[in-house]
């Protein structure tokens, strides 16, 4: 059955038991945190301690390599008396523009080696501090532009986008180009440094020069604690530290064998002299430890062949690669020698050579332009001016061959056909037909039909010609061809019944026909027969074109 | 309003611990007193053809509707009490008896439309009558007959523990100490 907590509960009574056990053990566990929040703390704050002592003898190491690599620059260019000047120049540049000095010191040295002059450099720097906060660059970078540029070699400066062009960089002056820089980058180490960023990092570099300071008192704690008189004096300690460790061990390692062979029961009675002697060897052994080992092929007996042989392999080799040395550098000093005699052979043969001295003859003569450069061209060739050779042909080429082949060559192209051309007799086929249709149209040429040719009249025919004219519609025979779709242009009366009478009399007798009485004259509206042709022709949907505005 | 007796729990242990028998003639004593007030409590409770049929087990229900269903016998079985202490809440306090009802089914039938009233299709078909204070002691079966009880029981139990308190310091007084020196119980 599923328990419910559904309870009327009876007589309650407060237990404290309980909840003073919850207490306590709150408290007991809230004393235990304390106590491991302290352990903790210590041990971390001891590693954290010890990390830092570390990381500030480490700082300091760095620190002082680039001093020493500065100092030994500025020693080696002969100018030690301005150590003085350059410690101060460094520290107040560090502390004014907020670059650690083991930052600013090769900087400064890359400069100093280039100009060689403190002044310059000290200008220099402060003016590379400017464009590095400026151009975002870092300092060791513009440094090395600057020197660069100062020895003539201005690439380097183009990406600091001074607003000059290559060309302008190369022919400016050192003094011009630092002027510009100065101009376009001035302030820009103030501006940084007033900016978050710039404060965070005079901080940091405030903490790096104490890590330094401290690592430096560690480092100097541990000497004088050592008692020694300077680095020297304590690697000596360090040194004689090792050796007495090592002869420790040495002792230790010798008592305990003196211990074995004291309680060793088989050695009760083998008396003082045996103790010596196995305690000679034992030392003897130990001495020896790590000597080079006894090899057959190699030692005082046999005269160290091995070691022999490979100081002699290696004395061959060196004779052979100063051998072969010596062989390339007269090799060298052969072909230079032989270059120069073909080039004075070469020389004194141009000086019989008829068709040069022809070509040379020429040349002094009066000619004309063209007819130099062709001169020019052959003597050039002749001497084996490859460079002249090519540029006189050019010249030539362009003057005159080249124009005139180019002339010809388009005066030799064919005429370009004419993607119109069939349209011509095309077009001309529509016009006939179109001259064709409208002169039908407008001149509605009148056909006479000749009745000769017709059949003889039925009587059929007369009765339907006899017929009622009131019941066809039509009065004339003009109405009549209009009622049945064409156009008469002649106003013709019907027959009349008289007419009718005699013809039929004649045609009966055969002395007559209907043409001798009828004469049709048909009047063809051309624009219409066109119009029902060009429909006839026609396929497909209407286009209605409209025109808009005017 | 609970009644708090203080040193209860305290003799009741010295009981268990020197004088087994008071105890449990302690014990049976209360159990005497809530008896009867359980069964008025289980009277309340509907027979199953009282109870709303939709609710009552169905022959084939599957699912988790198989097992929720009114039994009045099931509900019945479910109102019990107690007349051993029980555990200290999270407040600290622990009552020396109360009357419990157990089953999910009882439950229901004892809380239904006590928050949100007695509306909808389910709660009016159940019947009975929620009685007694406040939200949390209202109810149609234990709630109800204790509501009925108007104190009665309370008031027989904490009777019975002073009658047990009675009877020791009785002992104590008649015997000179002899009741302390049972034997530690098991």
């Amino acid at each position: 059955m599923a328990q419910t907590d559904l309870a009327v509960r009876i007589a309650t009574i407060f237990d404290e038991a309980g909840i003073k056990k919850a207490d306590k053990a709150v408290n007991k566990l809230e004393k235990s945190a304390v106590k491991l929040g302290k352990s903790l703390g210590l041990a971390l704050g001891t590693v954290a301690l010890a990390a830092y002592g570390k990381k500030a003898v480490k700082a300091f190491t760095e620190d002082q390599k680039a001093i020493i690599k500065l100092n030994n620059a500025v020693k080696n260019l002969g100018l030690s008396f301005s150590q003085a000047n350059i410690d101060d120049f460094i520290s107040k540049l560090e502390k004014s523009s907020a670059i650690a000095d083991d930052i600013l010191r090769p900087a400064f040295q890359s400069l100093l080696t280039t100009t060689g002059s403190v002044t310059e450099a000290q200008k220099l720097l402060t003016t590379a501090i400017e464009a590095s906060r400026g151009s975002g660059y870092d300092l060791a970078t513009v440094s090395a532009d600057l020197a660069k540029a100062y020895v003539g070699n201005t690439r380097g400066l183009q990406k600091y986008y001074l607003g000059l062009s290559k060309a302008q960089l190369a022919s400016m002056s050192f003094e011009e180009i630092q002027a510009k820089i100065n101009k376009t980058f001035q302030g820009a180490n103030k501006a940084y440094l007033d900016t978050a960023a710039g404060k965070m990092e005079a901080l940091s570099l405030a903490t790096g020069n104490f890590t330094e300071t401290v690592g430096g008192a560690l480092i100097n704690s541990i000497i004088t604690l050592s008692g020694s008189n300077g680095i020297e004096g304590l690697i000596e300690k360090i040194d004689s530290a090792a050796q007495a460790m090592v002869g420790f061990f040495e002792q230790t390692e010798r008592t305990g064998f003196i211990l074995r062979y004291t309680f060793n029961p088989k050695n009760i009675f083998k008396g003082s002299e045996e103790f010596q002697k196995q305690l000679q060897a034992f030392t003897l052994a130990q001495q020896m430890r790590g000597a080079k080992a006894y090899d057959p092929a190699n030692n005082a007996l046999t005269g160290y062949k091995v070691d022999q042989k490979a100081a002699a392999d290696a004395k061959k080799a060196a004779a052979l690669q100063a051998k072969l040395l010596k062989d390339s550098l007269n090799n060298q000093k052969k072909l230079s020698a032989e270059q120069k005699k073909q080039a004075a052979l070469k020389k004194a043969g141009t000086l019989f050579d008829v068709e040069q001295a022809g070509i040379l003859a020429a040349l002094n003569g009066k000619i004309s332009d063209e007819e130099r450069k062709r001169l020019e061209l052959q003597l050039a060739l002749l001497t084996g001016n490859a460079d002249k050779a090519k540029a006189l042909t050019y010249e030539l080429a362009t003057a005159q061959g080249l124009g005139k082949d180019l002339a010809a060559y388009l005066a030799s192209l064919p005429d370009a056909k004419n993607p119109f051309e069939s349209w011509a007799a095309y077009l001309d086929m529509i016009e006939q037909q179109v001259l064709k249709i409208a002169t039908q149209a407008g001149t509605s040429s009148a056909k006479t039909v000749s009745t000769a040719s017709l059949p003889p009249i039925s009587q059929a025919d007369v009765n339907r010609i006899l017929a009622p004219t009131s019941d066809r519609g039509v009065s004339t025979s003009r109405d009549y061809f209009e009622s049945i779709g064409m156009k008469a242009s002649n106003v013709v009366p019907l027959p009349t019944s008289s007419d009718i009478g005699r013809l039929a009399q004649n045609m009966s007798s055969g002395s007559s026909t209907i043409g001798d009485y009828l004469n049709v004259t048909l009047q063809i509206d051309g624009k219409t027969i066109a119009s029902a042709l060009q429909d006839q022709s026609l396929s497909g949907n209407n286009t209605t074109i409209s025109r808009t505005g005017s | 309003m609970p009644t708090e007796v203080t040193g209860a729990l305290e003799l009741r242990k010295a009981l268990k611990e020197y004088a087994p028998s008071l105890a449990k003639e302690s014990q049976k004593e209360i159990s005497g007193v809530l008896r009867p007030i359980t069964a008025k409590a289980r009277g309340f409770l509907p027979s199953n053809e009282e109870a709303p049929s939709g609710w009552l087990k169905r022959e084939g229900a599957k699912g988790r509707w198989a097992n929720r269903y009114y039994d009045a016998s099931i509900a019945r079985r479910g109102v019990t009490f107690s007349a051993s202490p029980s555990k200290a809440n999270n407040k600290g306090f622990r009552s020396l008896a109360a009357i419990y009802n157990k089953s999910a089914a009882g439950a229901i039938y004892e809380t239904a439309g006590r928050k949100s009233g007695v509306t909808g299709n389910f709660t009016p078909r159940l019947g009975g009558q929620l009685a007694g204070q406040g939200q949390k002691k209202t109810g149609r079966g234990i709630f109800r007959a204790w509501s009925e009880d108007q104190g009665r029981t309370n008031a027989a139990v904490i009777r019975a523990i002073e009658h047990t308190n009675e009877k020791v310091a009785a002992l104590a007084k008649l015997g000179g100490g002899r009741l302390f020196r049972a034997v530690k119980a098991d």
